[in-house]
């Protein structure tokens, strides 16, 4: 059973911009980059996964749960962090987590520290967030994200505010999550180091679309995912152009 | 129940909680003192340590309570989305009927404690400061504090749908100050349709005080359930389609 499964994922705003029929799935262990330029949607879907948007049309299965119709059970093993999301500033690094780790059954108060030591933020887990920098705030997220054991963990534009220090850091450790423990992601970033370092397989989402997936084994020799994404972007323009000439 | 605790936790951790809560046990502490030297000064009884809780009940049902339930709605749900903090909850295994229940819940409680906290503060300003203070004022004080907790819950779950039409908490605190003016001055322009309002009731105790348990006190208390399940509902529909 896939980890993740989204089915003809469609939600349009009002503003004209959202995804339209999105359908991928990803596996156990797999680090899954979902790949594209601003604006592309990324962040859309990514709120559509965890149902903080609601899907016009399709269907998004964690775990063989809906997570419409069966929230509780398909959020339990997933960790996030969701470009936007913000955390309680009148409230300490320490409460905010407190705060998250009632949520979930059975997690013990000493894994609140661990995974602040693991973010390099056990020195300031008594402050208020209001006074932290983004790039603190964002290790606080990703703290938040790995706070419940996770097996799945969702990542939007996660390294957005770090210094090079906590971007090196964080990659070390989404590697060593994956490897070691065996916890799945996806990773949604415009960064493509970022996806060369980390990923198995790619998406490309381009206004609203998926033009192009790849794992790296299926790459082609001297291929990488940089000149895949960029091959797949030119073509997407040119598709764009045809389409608009033909108009 | 598990956020309940994370919502009771986030609204002591402010500020503005405590300050009210110290102005609401401040308010009858002051107000009495100089009621009596008033008193003294003109020479008549306007009322006495019986009936003075029930005074400042009445104050604080029409204007002071339903101002800061309006507040602490408005900075529950759409002043926390304003800020995206709803979210940080929203993306744990937590159902959005359980995150809007316990959000009632904990105002609701919230409601309650500053209800007690007026209300002993109110009955020991009238035991201390006041002539007259009885047994019979001190029980009658406490039940119609008590009662008047139940239209005002209803009153908080009107303000809750409403908030989930805005976006920010200052919008949500002005049109839930707006159209409880509104409501206010309907029931004196057009009485036939006071009593289908909730502010009709902001005199519940008396009439619980006046007539005890009757036909009508009973199906008033129906009317109010429904009132509340009503908006409940409605609420809860529109917080579950939201896109955050």
């Amino acid at each position: 059973m896939p980890v993740l499964e989204l089915q003809n994922v469609t939600k349009q705003y009002k503003n004209g911009r959202g995804v339209e029929n999105i359908s991928f799935s990803i596996e156990q262990g797999e680090i899954f980059g979902l790949l594209g330029p601003n604006g592309a949607g990324k962040t859309t879907l990514m709120k559509c996964i965890v149902a903080l948007s609601r899907p016009d049309q399709g269907k998004i299965m964690i775990n063989g749960y809906n997570v419409i119709e069966n929230y509780e059970q398909a959020m339990l093993p997933v960790g996030t962090l969701i470009s936007g999301v913000e955390a309680f500033d009148y409230l300490t690094a320490y409460e905010n987590l407190l705060l998250a780790s009632r949520l979930y059954p059975s997690l013990e108060k000493e894994r609140i520290d661990e995974v602040l030591h693991w973010v390099g933020m056990e020195a300031h887990k008594h402050e208020k967030v209001k006074f932290f920098s983004t790039g603190m705030r964002q290790r606080l997220y990703l703290a938040a994200a790995l706070l419940s054991k996770p097996s799945f963990v969702i990542l939007d534009e996660p390294t957005n505010g770090l210094d090079i220090e906590g971007k090196l850091d964080f990659l070390e450790l989404i590697s060593w999550l994956a490897k070691e423990r065996g916890v799945t992601f996806i990773l949604s970033t415009h960064l493509i180091d970022e996806v060369e370092r980390l990923c198995n397989r790619i998406a490309i989402l381009s206004k609203g679309k998926i033009i192009g997936e790849v794992a790296r084994n299926q790459l082609a020799e001297g291929q990488t995912f940089e000149t895949f994404y960029m091959n797949n972007i030119r073509k997407g323009k040119e598709v764009n152009q045809n389409d608009e000439l033909t108009k | 129940m598990m956020n309940l605790q994370n919502e009771w936790t986030k609204l002591l951790r402010k500020k503005s909680t405590i300050v009210l809560f110290c102005l609401s046990a401040l308010f009858p502490l002051l107000v009495g003192p100089a009621i009596q030297m008033m008193q003294s000064k003109f020479g008549f009884t306007a009322f006495d340590g019986e009936s003075f809780p029930l005074v400042i009940l009445s104050l604080a049902v029409t204007f002071y309570l339903p101002l800061l339930l309006a507040l602490c709605v408005s900075d529950m749900f759409a002043g926390e989305q304003e800020q995206k903090t709803l979210s940080f909850l929203l993306v744990r295994p937590l159902s959005r009927f359980k995150l809007f229940t316990s959000k009632i819940v904990c105002s609701g409680i919230y409601l309650l404690s500053l209800i007690i906290l007026i209300c002993l503060s109110s009955l020991i300003t009238g035991a201390i400061w006041l002539e007259n203070f009885t047994f019979s004022g001190l029980v009658v004080g406490l039940l119609s504090f008590l009662l008047s907790w139940f239209p005002l819950m209803a009153m908080g779950i009107l303000l809750v749908f409403l908030a989930q039409w805005v976006d920010s908490s200052s919008k949500a605190l002005t049109f839930s100050i707006l159209l409880y003016l509104v409501m206010i001055v309907l029931t004196y322009l057009l009485p036939a349709i006071a009593e289908w309002l909730p502010v009709y009731d902001n005199t519940w105790y008396q009439r619980w005080i006046n007539n005890g348990l009757n036909i009508a006190t009973f199906g008033r208390t129906l009317y109010l359930l429904s009132f509340c399940a009503l908006f409940f509902t409605l609420g809860y529909y529109k917080f579950s389609q939201k896109d955050f």
